[in-house]
């Protein structure tokens, strides 16, 4: 029992050491005195890197965007009108980490936006366990891996940018899913490939153009993503397929992406091109952009050019003026009923988007970011915008000149 | 006006401190820079030897810590913050661990095994092992 005790704690047995050490000075040898100091020493710094794991198990970590916009015209591109606001793309988010063992680790992200009126919602909770080195598995709600920068989709400060290209980041309206994904390291040659398949579902309400809300599910949900990097290049390619319902069809959906991106710590180029694929009368859309950026010391100007457009407008022989005309006329079958507009030509899409801006770094994970991003080149479509989604089209083109604070602490 | 130029001619080489990175005594004999930026960015967590890596940073505003980060991850302080906060907010990992100044480094990286850090070449002494020089 006395030996048990006398090894079960380390501080105990440096003070009984101590004890022994003074009252057989004599007896012991330099040798064996110093070998006792070693290990006195060897036994404190256990318990203190012990305390330092225990301090680490819970973080806390967040983020705060605050961003004002206006707009040319009441288009409401990018969520923006004359009017001008700043509960569009302004957000809060707050993350908290806990460990559980070595490899277990549960994480929650509570993300509130000012357009919700900033009442918090779970982004991310989910439980993750490292399986081996290079093999980690997450269960619980996620983000949805379609794009490069969809795991950081709110962080404005992680991003270059004011707001992530509309086009693309815009062209699907789910951003989060519950289920289990895989993530797989393989290290290269000064490289590394990381390899993702996730499963899962979503069900929640989603604004559509024009300004409605709809109820979104999504079942089935598979994908797949592969990314290579050597920290300054990196490309990737990623796959999801999904059976999705909005009223009542079920609906076959592919989506398809590749990206890549280039950081030497002066210039930056990041690229990202997508296919979206909806069986029916339901819009298809191919989208792309192009980034470059220049870090001047605390400024990094960039440029992105943008553009999405519909792929299946042969499908949607209804125009404009029937839809909205069957929409609105009492007795029509599709009175009061929007799905009507979304199979004729009002869904079609055709739209470019040019931006300037410049990130300054202001102080340590404060950024301060300047944007004008003008949409245009509608050809015979409304471009997208809410205020299009009209018996006749009001808009050509707009302006949106932003100004957002960026903070990660 | 040659005091001046004398004392200019003095303060350039200290402006220019350089670094080195050191282990601890068990850790391996030499690294390449490009193994010490992989512990650095959190891409690697074990020592070339096999040792489970323990990576220490300066903290930020330190002079030393902006040198080490241009010469060997290529990134500027702000670009540093927005890689971390990208990767803390997506799960896949925390910044190293921080201390004020490279003597902490120093005792720090003595007296535990797999830890990693960077101080001026005066720092160095029989207490740790040099790994990489810029």
């Amino acid at each position: 029992m006395a030996q048990r005790i006398y090894k079960s704690t380390a501080t105990m047995a440096s003070l009984t050491c101590l004890l022994l050490c003074a009252n057989t000075v004599n007896a012991q040898s330099d040798e064996e005195r110093l070998k006792q100091l070693e290990q006195q020493v060897a036994n404190l710094q256990s318990q203190v890197s012990s305390n330092k794991t225990g301090q680490d198990r819970l973080r806390f970590n967040g983020f705060l965007s605050l961003a004002y916009g206006v707009a040319s015209n009441d288009g409401g591109y990018a969520g923006y009108t004359e009017e001008g606001t700043l509960n569009n793309d302004s957000l809060f988010g707050l993350q908290g980490a806990f460990t559980l063992t070595d490899d277990t680790e549960v994480t929650m992200q509570l993300v509130g936006r000012g357009r919700e009126d900033w009442d918090p919602a779970i982004e991310w909770a989910y439980i993750s366990h490292q399986f081996t080195p290079s093999f980690k598995m997450r269960a619980g709600k996620m983000r949805l891996p379609l794009f490069m920068y969809s795991d950081s989709l709110e962080v404005g400060y992680a991003q270059p940018w004011i707001r992530p290209p509309v086009e693309v980041y815009g062209a699907v309206p789910v951003t989060s899913y519950t289920g289990v994904d895989g993530l797989y390291d393989i290290s290269l040659n000064n490289s590394t490939l990381s390899l993702q398949g996730f499963l899962g579902e979503s069900d929640e309400t989603i604004a559509l153009p024009g300004g409605q809300v709809t109820r979104l599910a999504v079942n089935d949900l598979v994908g797949g993503s592969a990314t290579w990097t050597d920290f300054i290049w990196t490309l990737r390619a990623n796959v999801a397929q999904a059976e999705i319902t909005t009223g009542g069809d079920k609906l076959d959906t592919t989506f398809m992406g590749v990206g890549f991106s280039y950081n030497d710590g002066t210039w930056q180029v990041i690229s990202e091109f997508t296919s979206l694929e909806i069986d029916g009368p339901t819009a298809d859309t191919e989208s792309g952009y192009i980034t470059l950026a220049r870090t001047f010391g605390a400024f990094s100007p960039y440029a992105t050019i943008a553009m999405t457009e519909s792929t299946d407008d042969s499908e949607r022989p209804l125009s404009r003026q029937a839809a909205f005309a069957a929409l609105t006329t009492p007795g029509s079958p599709f009175f009061g009923n929007t799905d009507v507009l979304s199979g004729s030509e009002v869904a079609n899409l055709e739209r470019k988007a040019y931006s300037l801006g410049v990130r300054w770094d202001v102080m340590s994970n404060v950024a301060v970011k300047f944007d004008v991003t003008r949409a245009s080149d509608f050809g015979s479509t409304g471009g997208g915008l809410d205020g299009n989604f009209a018996p006749a089209i009001a808009y050509d083109d707009a302006d949106v000149y932003s100004i957002k604070i960026d903070s990660a602490f | 006006m040659k005091h001046l130029l004398l004392s200019l001619l003095l303060i350039t080489p200290m402006a220019l401190a350089d670094f080195v990175v050191i282990t601890h005594p068990s850790g391996p004999d030499a690294m390449e820079k490009d193994q010490v930026r992989d512990l650095y960015i959190g891409r690697s967590k074990q020592l070339p030897n096999g040792q489970s890596a323990d990576p220490i940073d300066l903290e930020s505003g330190d002079a030393l810590r902006e040198e080490f980060h241009s010469g060997v991850t290529g990134r500027s302080q702000a670009q540093l913050n927005a890689f971390w906060s990208k990767q803390v907010f997506t799960g896949k990992g925390q910044p190293p661990r921080t201390l004020g100044s490279t003597a902490a480094v120093k005792a720090a990286v003595a007296s535990t095994p797999g830890a990693v850090g960077y101080v001026t070449p005066a720092d160095v002494d029989g207490s740790v092992k040099v790994v990489f020089t810029p």
